[in-house]
């Protein structure tokens, strides 16, 4: 059997200039015997695409890691949000996606499109928040258990199979960030759900009295792909990207990272707590389109 | 040490050594019809906080009112005052015993058997706050010292065990006492003196040791019993809401508490002196003392308590200026207003004239007290969190207020029934007044 | 017998013409998808065709999941067969090229590929076209007068097979990153030469020795598909990784808590318990006296 090893570099049909590594493809032909086996393409951990006998591979792609290696940060990454507020036209499309992808009902969705006004002369904006992911995490320092956590890549995250539920962390977070499953996540009624094999970098399946947040989808990270919120907003006002590399894309642009804070006065909302977050903010002036009222409850 | 084995003259009772005990271990022996009735009430109230708990066991903390924003409700608030009531133990048998203050020896076991009760019940208060009880062996397994709550445990299990231990070295001679004068009680009781009692037979160098160990308890307890309460207002001043973002909080936390435990020992004295028919041994003196103390306390607490809002409401900086407002005018305002009143201005008010220090009035003064403890600590939990600095925007309308359940109303009463039991049922075992710190000096 | 016959040829026509009428009305329930190819060359010896399958439901696109596309090079024959995949959930799927495809296409002067999406019982028979003629870009790093430049060269076949320049490519300067391809300037074009250059970034970080890789592309070409050619140098500034989650602090994991806090903490826990142990044992004594 021929065992080639490629890395390999795809363009995925549409999405122009983003690279994606990977999906499975197949690869017979007849000039291959027939007791030969089919081959298919998977992503190894350190992004190589390698072939291997479809039998060897899994039926899907890419298997998220458990709480154990979720710990350990993706090497030599600094994962940072650039969240460009002149864009933001509360579409709510990024919590959309992110629902779709952590199972979540519209109820306690991760991500909060908010209606900001500094005050009262100057105009609204819509200000998409996730997680922080601080660099000195109020809610990491309280957790008496360490399950919530911050690692190498700058990711927090949380170990629902070790929350004890004390909620100190969400009194802690200074940017109401996390969410609690008060009762059984009613995402549980779906079929399947509780099969899941659990996995901290993808919160889900969530757990009946532990803490939940945005986690930066470091599943998707993992295969070199950026979290669903960045691709499912419509307006490019989502960028994301590495820090240490000084790049960040919103799936169509890519730009650097020091540049875009320079050119469009980056900040990071109240920088003064000393939280040192990972989202930036550029801040809604020359808007594309002006302020529009929406209200909260169209989102359906 | 002198302080604690020499109790003056002022020794009001004028009672033979034999007349004294048996007065004393009177309550010891007896189960009246009332003191069944009692069990069976209490124990009523806290089957329905277990049947309450059981709902929140299998539905999850859904059955409370708490949401995202009021992540912490009445339990929390519950938790703190019963830490602070705690405190009442440190206070009495050793605050006022080194202050000389030896009238106030009666008083000591009492308040120390309510220390106990109370933390206790906020041990169990904390456990069933918990969303996920069932890891609780995770805090030992997994415990991060660098968390507060880590501390908090640290500190509540030494506060317990030096409680226990003041209570029980003082317990010693009594339980001789028991042991040998008791003899109509059931065996596994007579049992326990017997080994509890320590082979006491009152000689010297038994005494020697008693009075040494309860003098180093009783040095040892006071930053302990400050710790318990500084840690357990650390677990709000650490972070950033406001009311908590405060370095003031420590000592308030502290000031109250001690205010809240004089409160409960006057209440308590007053329930115990009438049931108990203990009027010869806690007199109305003690009440006019512990009034005096209780005017002290509560003028100390009233200038926490201005420090701890003056500050905030003169510069009414963003949410904190929310948070200020909220209180004062909007809607926790009457809630506010009537703690300030009822609970704080108007003892040192009253308790100024001597009439008001009687038994009765006094009681009455003190339940406020108690009643305002309680509800202040609402005030300094729930209205804190529901002003974080980004808008509560897209929530359920369930989010946007608190008024706790039935389920956790159940799960509060059954905390203080709880507390009640614990200290009834000690008190049903030993003598609510040291006999031996009575008898011996008068010999 | 000639009426048996005939009566025969009715039956016979009313079944076929039936079976064509069946066969139609089936036709009319499948739906049309649409192939969307694309051809790309990550290097002469690494290239792939990417499939988009997309239906039209309800007024919106839809990607087309697992259907089976079959790859062909020139005809629809065996002997041009060049695989197949299955889309994924997005719809897509790519197919490297196989060794087949190599043995041919140093004889051909344009590759035509045809995807087909045949035998589906949702979706009606379709083809797709895509004529490639094959393009090489050659990169080189130059470093004159402490400046950095980038320079494409780009060439093609012509009638004679022979490799010649061509003028006028689009080409995008770009760096690898982590999560994406950051261009290094604006689009430019092959001059008549069929050379482009492009001034390299001197702040723009490497890896931990400063390694860099530059990628120039033909981007989405017709009929050049699109063309990779990436070449990795020390350009970049090194970058250092701090890992902060490895040093004591308050909110590291229990194995990193700072030492004067574990000093405090655990001094207070021994003092207390020590002073109580020795209380107790003092207590016992009394049994003894």
């Amino acid at each position: 059997m021929e065992k080639k090893e490629r890395r390999a570099f795809l363009k995925s049909g549409l999405a122009a200039g983003a690279i994606t590594l990977a999906t499975i493809s197949s690869c017979t032909g007849p000039n291959i015997s027939e007791e030969e086996e089919e081959l298919v393409n998977v992503l190894t951990p350190d992004g190589r695409l390698v072939q291997i006998p479809k039998s060897m591979a899994a039926a899907d792609s890419y298997v998220p890691v458990g709480p154990k290696e979720a710990r350990i940060g993706i090497p030599n990454k600094k994962f940072v949000m650039v969240v460009d507020l002149s864009r933001c036209t509360n579409e709510r499309k990024c919590i959309d996606a992110c629902d779709h992808h952590h199972h979540l009902t519209p109820d306690r969705p991760y991500i909060k499109v908010l209606r900001m006004q500094d005050n009262e002369d100057s105009s609204p904006y819509w200000m998409p928040k996730k997680c922080f992911q601080c660099d000195n995490p109020p809610c990491v320092k309280v957790c008496p258990v360490s399950a919530t956590y911050k690692r190498s890549d700058g990711i927090v995250l949380i170990d629902n199979e070790r929350c004890i539920g004390c909620r100190f962390c969400m009194s802690a977070c200074p940017y109401s960030a996390r969410v609690f499953n008060w009762g059984q996540p009613p995402e549980s009624m779906e079929e399947g759900y509780d099969e899941i094999p659990y996995s901290p970098e993808t919160s889900v399946p969530s757990r009946i009295g532990t803490v939940g947040k945005c986690d930066f989808c470091p599943d998707m990270l993992r295969q070199d792909k950026v979290p669903h919120c960045i691709t499912a907003c419509p307006n490019g006002a989502l960028y994301f990207g590495d820090k240490l590399s000084d790049t960040v894309t919103n799936g169509g642009e890519t730009v650097r990272l020091s540049q875009l804070l320079r050119e469009k006065a980056g900040y990071r909302y109240l920088e003064e707590l000393g939280t040192e977050p990972n989202v930036y903010y550029l801040p809604p002036v020359n808007r594309a389109v002006p302020f529009e009222e929406t209200l909260s409850d169209q989102e359906s | 040490m002198d302080l604690v084995d020499n109790p003056d003259s002022t020794r009001e009772v004028g009672k033979s050594r034999q007349q004294i005990e048996q007065d004393l271990l009177r309550h010891v022996t007896k189960w009246t019809k009332n003191d069944k009735l009692w069990l069976l009430f209490l124990g009523v109230v806290i089957l329905i906080g277990v049947f309450a708990y059981y709902r929140q066991l299998r539905y999850g903390l859904l059955v409370t009112a708490m949401r995202d924003y009021t992540s912490w409700g009445i339990y929390i608030s519950n938790f703190v005052f019963f830490v602070a009531i705690s405190l009442v133990g440190s206070l009495v048998s050793s605050i006022l015993k080194l202050s000389n203050a030896t009238w106030s020896t009666p008083l000591t076991r009492i308040s120390e058997i309510i220390a106990i009760a109370a933390i206790i019940c906020a041990s169990i208060i904390i456990i069933v706050d918990m969303g996920r009880p069932d890891r609780f062996i995770y805090v030992i397994i997994f415990g991060r010292i660098q968390s507060p709550i880590i501390w908090d445990v640290i500190i509540i299990v030494t506060y317990l065990a030096i409680s226990i231990l003041l209570l029980y070295i003082s317990l010693i001679p009594d339980l001789a006492l028991c042991r040998d004068k008791l003899h109509d009680v059931p065996r596994w009781q007579k049992k326990l003196y017997e080994v509890f009692a320590l082979n006491w037979k009152g000689e010297k160098r038994q005494y020697q040791i008693i009075h040494k160990t309860s003098s180093i308890l009783c040095i040892m307890v006071i930053p302990v019993a400050f710790a318990i309460h500084t840690v357990t207002s650390w677990l709000f001043s650490t972070t950033w809401r406001p009311g908590w973002d405060s370095t003031n909080l420590g000592p308030y936390f502290v000031s109250g508490a001690l205010m809240a435990g004089a409160a409960v020992i006057i209440i308590a004295m007053y329930f115990i002196r009438n049931s108990l028919r203990l009027k010869e041994y806690i007199t109305e003196l003690h009440f006019d003392h512990m009034g005096k103390l209780l005017v002290l306390l509560s003028a100390v607490y009233l200038y926490f308590n201005i420090n701890e809002y003056l500050g905030p409401s003169f510069k009414m900086v963003g949410v904190e200026g929310e948070h200020i407002t909220e209180l004062f005018f909007g809607k926790y305002a009457y809630m506010y207003w009537l703690v300030q009143i009822f609970g704080l201005i108007l003892p040192i008010v009253a308790l100024i004239y001597k009439p008001l220090r009687a038994p009765f009035p006094i009681m009455v003064i003190s339940f406020l007290v108690i009643i305002g403890a309680w509800v202040k600590r609402f005030l300094i939990v729930i209205p804190s969190l529901q002003h974080p600095y980004l808008p509560i925007q897209d929530v359920d309308e369930s989010y946007l207020h608190y008024i706790p359940t039935w389920e956790e109303w159940a799960i509060t009463f059954a905390s203080f029934a709880g507390v009640l039991l614990i200290v009834t049922l000690i008190i049903k075992l030993v003598p609510v007044i040291p006999v031996w710190e009575l008898t011996d000096n008068k010999e | 017998m000639k009426g048996v016959w005939k009566c025969f040829a009715v039956v016979a026509g009313l079944v076929l013409s039936a079976a064509i009428q069946g066969h139609a009305a089936q036709q009319d329930q499948k739906s049309r998808a649409r192939l969307y190819l694309t051809y790309f060359k990550y290097s002469p010896t690494d290239r792939y065709l990417n499939i988009k399958v997309i239906t039209r439901k309800e007024r919106r696109n839809v990607p087309v999941e697992d259907v089976k596309i079959e790859f062909y090079l020139g005809e629809k024959s065996s002997a041009g067969y060049l695989g197949s995949i299955m889309t994924d959930r997005e719809g897509q799927g790519s197919l490297l090229l196989p060794l087949s495809f190599y043995a041919a296409a140093d004889t051909l002067l344009s590759y035509l590929f045809v995807a087909t999406l045949t035998d589906n019982s949702e979706y009606l028979d379709t083809d797709m076209e895509l004529e490639i003629i094959d393009a090489s870009i050659e990169l080189h790093g130059i470093v004159q007068d402490s400046q950095r430049t980038v320079q494409a060269i780009v060439r093609v076949r012509d009638s004679t097979l022979a490799l010649v320049t061509v003028p006028d490519v689009p080409l995008n300067f770009l760096v690898e990153r982590p999560l994406s391809l950051l261009p290094i300037s604006d689009l430019k074009r092959t001059g008549d030469k069929g050379i482009a250059m492009s001034q390299f970034p001197s702040d723009l970080p490497g890896d931990r020795e400063g390694y860099v890789t530059v990628v120039v592309k033909i981007d989405d070409h017709d009929p050049y598909g699109t063309v990779l050619q990436r070449e990795t140098l020390r350009w970049g500034i090194p970058t250092s990784f701090d890992d902060k989650s490895q040093k004591r602090s308050l909110w590291s994991a229990r194995a990193n808590t700072p030492i004067p806090l574990l000093l405090l903490v655990n001094g207070l826990i021994l003092v207390t318990w020590g002073i109580m142990i020795y209380i107790v044992r003092e207590l016992l004594q009394i049994k003894h006296i």
